[in-house]
């Protein structure tokens, strides 16, 4: 297992984001959807080391993330994509995706190759020497996501990765999340039932910081057979699992 | 490391603020100084003074890249990157630091290379320029170190105008043991401009400002790998810059004034009691002899008519000084040797004539003309203030009210004097200039 997560909880103060959670995820890709304030982001930034669990227990490759030892090896195996990138608006693609790729300790003689493959498998080669200031939303969202694979992370973490994608860009993202998830673990949040439908292997429901449903999309779509509210059969399964939650 | 330098090099902030200290150098003072007499100490010291500009640009610049990662919302991002935070950090620093230090370098080279073609006197002078470099990269490092403690958009404006009113305190320092504090600041001059035209070097204060600014560095850098999450490391090498900081400032504060002017520190002091340097003055003038350090050569066809326009209506009265020697800039008064020879400080001159820091010692070797040697203006009677100022007025300058104090009838009776025809002004002056310089004349 690639992610190993048992009673994981995270609070702010009184409010608890992420409720005790249970995840056991080997390679392949899963989506996470969730509304907005379900808990989504926190757990992947749980998941991604840039914030600690305030309980439970957290293996991540084989490493364990509180650890100092073992922090350092898993986030050189680690590629994450926030909900907001921040980024330096001076820097060119190929700056920014060296940038990361140095920072994530690729060894040097591999960091030139690694950055072209990068840019090339999101499309972003022909705008390498562009600034990312001169990019559209888009663009700087398919930069987000070449720095989160320049390093071929075992673990990748995407936090609503096609945002600001447009309907062509979003496929052949999809295909890139299905090759990645050949031999690594894609963990997707989104609001996009579609792209869940599309790229992922097993999804999971979050609802006030718990996982209230976890299976395949067919088996989501299931649930919301005789449900009335969606366009999909995706989107009516969420729907129902969401009511029936809720209840 | 050596790529990640390479990009933050290309991309630093401070790279944007070339144009703008390309802009501070030309209309800097030291512009119009290239013009002037050329002394390897003094374009030594201009170009240490410098910081006072670069060094707030610096820190400015170094606190708004530090502030970079909070300004685009890159921390959650660069937080889950294996590579040591610290590591990171000071690579971006170190990029700011190097912009700073070429904004300081490439000038500094070319004001050198334009001195190597005009210089009158002396050698550059090291320490001084090292110290300014010191002190530019410290300041670079301060602002970034700043930057990371305080991340805030008003922090590198605030940085900037900080660093600009302490050096600007420092730059002020002047005498008493607790000012001398503030001579560490490297906007002040780290050796005095006699010691390097007729004094031995005296490196005390600049050695001193060396470790101040290593020690700020030190600080600055201690702060950043401990905000980093390197609290240990952090913790020993910023305690080790505030405690260089700290012995710099005791030692500098047991300091006194030197024969040169320089502050001399007792424990540093290895070259003891100071001895003028053995030279061989240049000379020119007709009524009066005017002698000056060849170092300023080229402004004694100006002093020397001057001296001696100021000096001619004494032509062949008694008592006259038969020679003005231009003197160190420590003298803080005209002084009359027994043996006929008047001491003069530094006189400054603007194209063919003297500047007008020079009243002072205008107005005070024309009242030396006339009365007791070693008197000041205050101690001039009416009488000699009288003849002063006609002396002073017949050279074609104004006597400074400042300078020698006058009153109505003081003032009425110089125009008496100019007022009589040259024989009988002759005459009078003659008759009465041993009188004026007792003190017992009346009013002519």
């Amino acid at each position: 297992m690639n992610v190993e997560a048992a009673g994981l909880t995270r609070r702010f103060g009184r409010a608890i984001a992420v409720d005790a959670i249970d995840l056991n995820l080997g390679p392949g890709v899963y989506g996470l959807l969730g509304p907005n304030g379900a808990g989504k982001t926190t757990l992947l930034r749980m998941l991604a080391t840039a914030i600690r669990p305030t309980a439970g227990t957290l293996r991540l490759l084989g490493h364990d993330p509180t650890d100092r030892a073992g922090r350092r090896p898993l986030r050189q195996r680690l590629g994450y994509l926030p909900q907001e990138l921040g980024y330096y608006p001076n820097f060119t693609v190929f700056e920014f995706v060296e940038y990361f790729a140095l920072l994530r300790e690729i060894p040097p003689a591999r960091v030139r190759s690694a950055v072209v493959a990068a840019i090339e498998r999101t499309g972003l080669g022909e705008r390498a020497r562009s600034k990312l200031k001169s990019l559209s939303g888009g663009m700087v969202r398919r930069v987000g996501i070449a720095q989160a694979i320049v390093n071929d992370p075992g673990l990748l973490l995407l936090d609503e990765p096609t945002a600001g994608l447009d309907p062509e860009q979003r496929v052949g993202f999809r295909a890139l999340l299905r090759d990645i998830g050949v031999s690594s673990t894609v963990l997707v949040s989104t609001h996009l039932v579609e792209d869940v439908g599309a790229a992922c292997d097993r999804v999971g429901l979050m609802l006030d910081g718990k996982i209230v449903f976890q299976g395949t999309p067919d088996e989501l779509s299931a649930r919301g057979q005789d449900h009335p509210v969606g366009d999909a059969p995706l989107e009516r399964g969420y729907a129902a699992v969401l009511a029936a939650a809720r209840s | 490391m050596t790529r990640l330098l390479r990009i933050e090099l290309r991309r630093n902030a401070s790279l944007v603020l070339l144009p703008v200290i390309a802009v501070l150098w030309l209309i800097w003072p030291i512009g119009p100084h290239l013009t002037q007499i050329a002394l390897w100490g003094s374009r030594s010291m201009d170009i240490q003074g410098t910081v006072i500009a670069l060094g707030p640009f610096a820190a400015g610049a170094g606190a708004w890249t530090a502030y970079r990662e909070h300004r685009h919302g890159a921390c959650d991002l660069l937080a889950t990157t294996p590579r040591a935070a610290a590591t990171r950090g000071l690579t971006t620093l170190a990029a700011s630091a190097v912009w700073a230090a070429l904004g300081y370098v490439a000038p500094a080279v070319v004001i050198l290379v334009i001195t190597s073609q005009q210089a009158t006197w002396g050698h550059p002078l090291v320490l001084p320029l090292l110290d300014g470099l010191l002190a530019v990269t410290a300041s670079s490092a301060l602002g970034f170190a700043c930057g990371r403690l305080v991340p805030g958009r008003f922090t590198a404006p605030l940085v900037a105008v900080g660093l600009l009113g302490l050096l600007t305190l420092g730059a002020e320092a002047k005498t008493g043991h607790v000012a001398f504090v503030g001579a560490l600041s490297p906007a002040y001059p780290s050796v005095s401009l006699d010691a390097s035209v007729f004094f031995p070097v005296q490196p005390d204060l600049a050695v001193l400002q060396c470790a101040g600014a290593i020690g700020v560095t030190g600080a600055a850098l201690g702060a950043t790998v401990w905000h980093a999450g390197a609290r240990r490391i952090g913790l020993a090498v910023a305690t080790t810059g505030v405690v260089l900081v700290g012995a710099a400032a005791v030692l500098v504060s047991s300091g006194h004034r030197g024969a040169d002017n320089a502050i001399m520190v007792p424990a540093l002091d290895s070259v003891g009691v100071r001895q003028p340097l053995p030279y061989t003055p240049v000379c020119g003038g007709t009524l009066l002899r005017v002698c000056v350090h060849p170092a300023y050569e080229v402004k004694l066809a100006v002093l020397a008519s001057a001296l001696n326009r100021l000096a001619a209506p004494l032509a062949d009265t008694p008592g006259l000084p038969h020679e003005i020697d231009e003197g160190p800039i420590y003298l803080s008064q005209v002084t009359t040797t027994h043996s006929g020879v008047l001491e003069i400080p530094p006189v400054f001159i603007q194209g063919d004539t003297l500047g007008p820091e020079s009243t002072p010692v205008n107005d005070t070797t024309a009242l030396a003309f006339v009365d007791a040697p070693g008197e000041g203006p205050a101690q001039a009677d009416d009488a000699q203030r009288a003849v002063a100022l006609y002396l002073i007025q017949q050279a074609g300058a104004d006597a400074g009210p400042e300078f020698i104090p006058t009153s109505p009838a003081i003032r009425a009776a110089a125009a008496r004097l100019a007022a009589r025809s040259p024989a009988a002004r002759h005459t009078w002056l003659a008759t009465h200039i041993v009188a004026v310089r007792a003190g017992t004349a009346d009013l002519p």
